[in-house]
């Protein structure tokens, strides 16, 4: 996310705080996408992802008064995502749908090219990988791909150090190039 | 692997995330991927995943939560009314009561805080947010014309309070049965489902003439088209003391009380989606699954029975105290009783 996008949510959840109803749909229509597919990622389910959308915003909007500014919106708007897909799991509302390695490996990419400089990614497998990851190592990918967070950003979010960030991301990409790899993404 | 391919490909991953890496080591990086066939590969397959969109939300999904949130903020405005006005019946109220003597409630009839804490948090989480709330709706309200009565939230002093069930001096109700028999003779056709949701949780109805209480405390709305048969309208339910609510309408009073069940000792209050009127059953909330077959799956699982025998099911026969659901066919003694629907019960405080 840019600084620029940064400052546009700024100002979005200002002119909310101030009762602009439009201005906050705006946010939604801005964010949903992050806040589903880590809804999607998190518990494999589209419906799940579904209610992970209604229910993050519906929190934020509650808790517009309550946001200062003094974090990035993204970083708030992480962090209660992760809440509720926690939440969801723990209340036993929702259970991520249990992944099949086999679907990972053996999900040979229609498409794909001999030339590894123009490798084609099957984005269902890539996304099945996604799910197989470490759920540490998942979270610390999606702060920083989905929300557009910095690593120092995601450090404090998820209340570990900057290395530990650093060590799952690069954790999470390896293992991502690795199950390309095997489900034939290019030739070697 | 070798440190300096770890190391390389670290680095680029880094620089993929926007992070500072000193341009001399991303040069260093750089000369080594090209020259190094696996940490070529690694970039190439890494450029890949990054060019691969994530998921994006349906306009469906999207357009789903707006509406859900402007639901809310009409909800919202309806309440911070409400209890304006429940705040001007109170103090209007507690001037009449002054002049008769007062009849105080035995502590079992007062307001059980459990089962209002419960119902008040889905109701916006209280008055304290409410009011909070109210700061945002005024401007909210401006910019889209609704009427709002703005007004700190009290809860009227207990002490004066009245409660008459039956109480022939109450509106009388429309066409709503009075007796328990009628209820009874009602079957378990649709005709004797008479329920509102607040906040997510059921209520029933328990006939006419609670009067309102002046210590009365709204605590939240349905929007039901009740027994009229006309279109749904929004109303804000009161506590009436103890187990008690009650719904003022334009025609009388309408009293119901949460419909609760026990499990090793703690209550579980039924939550449903939203009912628009009588003769509509509870079912599952939003979330949950109908289950395709009577043994609960693909949703639930058995999980245990209750003391009266009844199989309780939790998704994946997980442990039943965060929540757990009731398939139809239960005996009419049961809370879910000829409600032909799966339901939800889920802990109250
Ligand atoms: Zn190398």
């Amino acid at each position: 996310m840019s600084p620029a996008d940064s400052t546009e949510d700024r100002t979005l959840v200002a002119s909310a705080q101030n009762g602009d109803m439009e201005a906050f749909e705006l946010l939604v229509r801005a964010h949903a996408d992050a806040v589903y597919a880590h809804g999607l990622r998190f518990f494999g389910d589209r419906e799940a992802a579904q209610d992970v959308v209604q229910e993050v915003f519906l929190k934020l909007y509650r808790s517009l008064t309550s946001y200062d500014g003094s974090a990035a919106f993204s970083t708030w708007l992480f962090r209660v995502t992760r809440n509720v897909c926690l939440d969801m799991f723990r209340q036993g509302r929702r259970r991520p749908v249990p992944i099949d390695p086999v679907d990972i490996a053996v999900g040979a990419s229609p498409g794909v090219t001999p030339d590894h400089a123009n490798t084609v990614v099957d984005g269902i497998v890539l996304e099945q990988a996604i799910r197989a990851l470490q759920p540490e190592d998942r979270e610390a990918l999606n702060a920083v791909t989905l929300f557009g967070m910095s690593y120092a950003e995601a450090a404090v979010t998820l209340d570990v150090p900057l290395g530990t960030v650093k060590s799952r991301v690069f954790r999470a990409r390896r293992t991502l190039v690795a199950a390309m790899g095997m489900q034939g993404g290019d030739v070697q | 692997m070798n440190p300096e391919c770890l190391e390389a490909q670290q680095i680029v991953s880094e620089t993929y995330d926007g992070e500072h890496v000193d341009p001399a080591a991303i040069q260093r990086a750089r000369q080594h991927c090209t020259e190094c066939p696996e940490c070529s590969v690694f970039v190439s397959r890494l450029a890949a995943i990054r060019k691969t969109p994530a998921p994006s939300a349906p306009p469906r999904v999207i357009q789903n939560a707006i509406e859900t949130i402007r639901t809310e903020v009409v909800a919202q405005a309806a309440l911070a009314e409400e209890a304006a006005a429940a705040t001007a019946r109170a103090a209007s109220a507690a001037k009449e009561d002054a002049s008769v003597a007062p009849r105080p409630i035995p502590p079992a009839q007062q307001p059980s805080p459990r089962r209002l804490t419960q119902a008040t948090w889905f109701a916006w989480g209280g008055w304290a947010t409410a009011a909070a709330v109210a700061l945002v709706l005024v401007g909210v309200l401006a910019v889209r014309g609704i009427s709002y009565i703005a007004g700190p939230q009290e809860k009227a002093a207990s002490d004066t309070a009245m409660i008459t069930q039956n109480d022939s001096s109450a509106a009388p109700l429309s066409a709503a049965p009075e007796s328990a028999d009628d209820a009874a003779e009602a079957s378990r056709s649709s005709a004797s489902a008479r329920f509102i949701t607040v906040g997510g949780f059921v209520y029933a109805y328990t006939g006419p003439g609670a009067r309102l209480p002046s210590n009365a405390t709204t605590i939240g709305v349905t929007v039901s088209a009740l027994d009229t048969g006309s279109a749904p309208q929004q109303y804000s339910v009161s506590s009436a003391g103890g187990d008690n609510f009650v719904v003022v309408t334009e025609t009388g009073l309408y009293g119901f009380e949460l419909v609760a069940r026990t499990l090793r000792g703690q209550s579980y209050g039924l939550q449903s989606r939203a009912l628009s009127g009588f003769g509509q059953w509870p079912s599952l909330p939003e979330g949950y699954a109908e289950p395709a077959s009577d043994d609960g799956s693909p949703s639930f699982s058995r999980a245990t029975s209750d003391d009266s025998g009844v199989a309780i099911f939790t998704p994946n026969g997980s442990d039943p105290s965060g929540g757990f659901a009731i398939a139809p066919g239960t005996s009419s003694s049961d809370p879910a009783g000829g409600n032909p629907n799966w339901t939800w019960w889920a802990p109250l405080p």
